[in-house]
């Protein structure tokens, strides 16, 4: 048996044995070396008089380079490798294990991960070596490396997550990613390029090519990298314990909701130093930002909602029938709506620094409006079906969407009406927008009067009505049902 | 050769007292959607106990069995191996109970001694016990002599016998075998039926399904019979077999030679039901009275039935399950 390190991890053995253990990596990280070494070396011979900015443009290559190896290459490895465990169903004999859940997901990053970084320490080495005549500084290139080390472990921990969570989601974070990337949604919320910061804004092609120092906002970012990799590590590791159950208990997904409140904040006070090269957005983008992250905020608050209502009716379900290992009474999924509502208001108060309580009462009693009814509408769910994407979907058509498609059907209808005033025709979309929760949050923070008061009140009738049909559909042992993933 | 040690450092906990109650299933249910594949089962068994679990397909014995290893979240009820509660986030448990399932999941790409190495270190086995536990199971599985093949080489049945290593590897205490000689020869089955005697012999806690009730006849302790989700009869084996053979019971009748509307001749005959015949051979259900066996007898014969040989089917397991009428389940 062998003795290396990996030894002391069973999945990681395995998973490094798999893909090929040493023989792979030294074929792999040989031939890259062979292969960039004589590119380099040729393209030197080719004009030794121009040597030092051909090192220099080959040192920025391999930045790119090593970004490639280690968030694509790597992040498929290690995606490879909890898909093989799937298909070959040898996920449930590790479960079988007395493996410690963190000890699986730390296997998977681990065994799979050796090649990539073999091929990264290649061409760490080599940048290392042409970096002296491409006049950077070799510590510079050091510290960049060890940034984007960093930025991909906290990649391959969240591609974990997401192919225990579902075999396809590993590929659709990664091309939510490349969306991310290239949309501007980076400059709308800025905790994206917080926690992104490595490779946007203030990244380390600035470090190598200007030697950039270390600012604040670097510092804060690798904070929030490793609370952003502690966070989804504890996710994943709940979703390989049991995989029936949202990967976020109710408390780790306030806990990322609180975390996403905190790197928001950061993100729009440090945007001056933050803000990447590539956006296209100028002017004062305070307003927009916490709007947008506010908005982005509520659908991250549907994780800790739906998991608490999953386990509200799980508890209801075991009650019925009488269960001996019933357990506590979990915690309620309405109250939990509440404090994230509370949560989230923080985002345009302090990001805004807005001290009306009128403004901030009102964002309160939206994000109540909004997040209340759909603690409801998971309840219900949970009650026929194991996953409630298609429900919440909906709702989200019916109650977001729908304002703003008629809202813009009155706009649409004053240039076909000579009778309606451009400002009146203004007022009436933006009131019937305020049904919506976007639009209301959007008038509450850009108008100075109460034109959202309809729209708010709207929202607040729903869920009561959604309390109303919950609290008259409690259904009896006779009716239970049992969702399990894929039915119904 | 020796059996390995099984704690390289025992624990009090671990080595249970002779006879004690190893496992525990308390109103176990487990739901999808309307259906209800184990509906709310208890049972105890304790050291020594071997018990089979037979049914038709669909009746909820895997299911079960996945429960018990932790593998499949019940709807309500809880499981106890050796006392301590079956969760996911329980490890306790896990070195304590095996399971194989009806086709083992293999790395095909490793060799035999890789993967079972591979389960060494996952159940935490000291580094030189693996070797010596390796050894010794693939000698009890008959598959010393395929160490170094890899795994996708082999066939279904060396596969189903790697799968029983595994489950054996760290030596458990309630080992779970669902259809665990379904792949198996003839030759293969033999040694197996002396690996579990062997096994249940040690004061392990053995649960086997399986559709060969001839074998699970000649080892099992216990035997419980299942349909849709619940056991329809639970005991001994003789309790089991004994079990509804009070006034009826089944007889086989040689005939002569075929003979034609002997269904509607056997209508005719009071007390008379179950009527199966099969060319020469009649099996029906009828009273176990002798006296009145003896006067069926007369009456066959009486109305022109060649009766050839005549004998009440002997109480057995299979006797035991036709008799409770299960069908398969659709």
């Amino acid at each position: 048996m062998s003795d290396s390190p990996l030894s002391l991890n069973s999945i990681a053995w395995v998973h490094y044995r798999l893909r090929g253990g040493m023989r792979s990596v030294i074929l792999q990280s040989g031939g890259f070396l062979v292969i960039v070494g004589g590119l380099i070396i040729a393209a030197v011979r080719g004009d030794p008089k121009d040597a030092r900015s051909i090192l220099y443009g080959w040192l920025i290559s391999l930045l790119a380079i090593q970004v490639g190896i280690l968030i694509l290459y790597g992040g498929s490895a290690v995606r490879n490798a909890v898909r093989r465990d799937f298909q070959t169903g040898m996920i449930a004999s590790h479960r079988l294990m007395p493996i410690s859940p963190s000890h699986a997901v730390a296997g998977y990053v681990l065994g799979a991960c050796p090649q990539p970084l073999a091929v990264a320490g290649t061409n760490l080495l080599i940048g290392l070596l042409i970096a002296g005549p491409a006049r950077v500084n070799p510590a510079d290139w050091l510290a960049a490396n060890g940034l984007l080390l960093l930025f991909a472990v906290c990649s391959w921990v969240v591609v974990v997550c997401a192919s225990l969570i579902s075999a396809k989601s590993a590929g659709v974070v990664l091309v939510a990613l490349v969306l991310i990337f290239m949309s501007g949604l980076l400059t709308l919320v800025p905790a994206f390029t917080v926690v992104c910061s490595p490779l946007v804004g203030s990244n380390i092609f600035g470090i190598v090519m200007r030697g950039a120092a270390w600012s604040d906002v670097l510092h804060l970012s690798v904070i929030a990298q490793l609370v952003a990799t502690t966070l989804f590590f504890l996710a994943a590791a709940r979703k390989y314990r049991r995989d029936d159950v949202p990967a976020a208990s109710p408390r780790l997904g306030l806990i990322i909701v609180a975390y996403y409140v905190a790197v928001t904040l950061i993100g729009i006070h440090y945007w001056p130093s933050l803000q990447p090269v590539i956006s296209t957005i100028t002017g004062p983008l305070g307003p927009l930002q916490a709007l947008a992250s506010l908005m982005l905020g509520i659908l991250v608050a549907f994780l800790p909602v739906g998991a608490a209502a999953w386990r509200e009716e799980e508890y209801r379900r075991r009650r019925l029938l009488d269960d001996p290992a019933l357990g506590r009474r979990p915690s309620n999924s309405v109250e939990l709506a509440l404090k994230l509502a509370f949560l989230l208001a923080l985002i345009p108060a302090i990001a805004l620094a807005e001290p009306s309580l009128t403004r901030n009462g009102f964002t309160l009693a939206c994000l109540a409006a909004t997040l209340v009814p759909l603690a409801y509408l998971f309840r219900l769910t949970y009650r026929v079906r194991a996953t409630a994407g298609l429900f919440v979907g909906l709702w989200i058509a019916a109650v977001w969407i729908l304002p703003w498609i008629v809202s813009f059907g009155v706009l649409v209808a004053y240039g076909i009406d000579d009778t309606l005033e451009l400002p009146v025709a203004w007022q009436r979309a933006e009131a019937i927008a305020s049904f919506s929760p976007i639009g209301a949050l959007i008038s509450i923070w850009t108008s100075g009067d109460q034109r959202h008061l309809p729209g708010l009140i709207f929202q607040i009738i729903v869920a009561l009505l959604m309390a109303v049909l919950y609290h008259t559909r409690r259904s009896g042992k006779g009716e239970l049902y049992v969702p399990v993933a894929g039915s119904k | 050769m020796a059996q390995p040690q099984v704690e390289s450092q025992p624990q009090s906990r671990s080595e249970p007292p002779a006879r004690s109650v190893l496992l525990s299933v308390e109103k176990v249910r487990v739901q999808f959607g309307k259906l209800v594949a184990v509906r709310d089962l208890s049972f105890e068994l304790r050291a020594g106990d071997l018990l089979g679990l037979i049914g038709p397909n669909g009746a909820g014995k895997t299911t079960l069995l996945r429960a018990i290893a932790g593998l499949q979240a019940v709807t309500s009820g809880r499981v106890r191996v050796m006392g301590e509660e079956v969760r996911p986030d329980n490890r306790w448990f896990k070195r304590h109970v095996g399971f194989t399932a009806d086709t083992p999941s293999v790395y095909e790409e490793l060799t035999v001694r890789e993967f079972l190495e591979f389960v060494g270190l996952g159940y935490g086995l000291p580094r030189e016990e693996v070797n010596s536990r390796i050894d010794f199971w693939l000698q009890q599985v008959w598959l010393d002599n395929k160490a170094g093949e890899k795994i996708k080489t082999l066939s279904r049945g060396m596969r189903q016998r790697i799968g029983i290593a595994r489950t054996l590897m760290p030596n458990p205490h309630v080992i779970l075998l669902d259809e665990p000689a379904a792949g198996l020869d003839p030759a293969g089955r033999v040694q197996f039926r002396q690996l579990l005697c062997s096994l249940r012999d040690q004061g392990k806690v053995l649960i086997v399904s399986s559709h060969i009730l001839a074998d699970l006849n000649e080892y099992c302790t216990h035997i419980a019979i299942m349909a849709h989700g619940s056991i329809v009869q639970m005991g001994t084996v003789a309790q089991v077999a004994e079990s509804g053979n009070g006034d009826r019971c089944r007889y086989t009748i040689g005939l002569v030679r075929p003979v034609a509307g002997l269904t509607d001749t056997l209508s005719e005959v009071a007390g008379v039901s179950g009527v199966q015949v099969d060319r020469d051979r009649l099996v029906l259900e009828y009273s176990t009275d002798r006296a009145r066996a003896a006067a069926l007898l007369a009456e066959l014969i009486q109305r022109g039935v060649p009766v050839a040989s005549f004998a009440p089917n002997t109480p057995g397991l299979e006797e035991a399950y036709l008799r409770t009428g299960i069908r398969q389940v659709d």
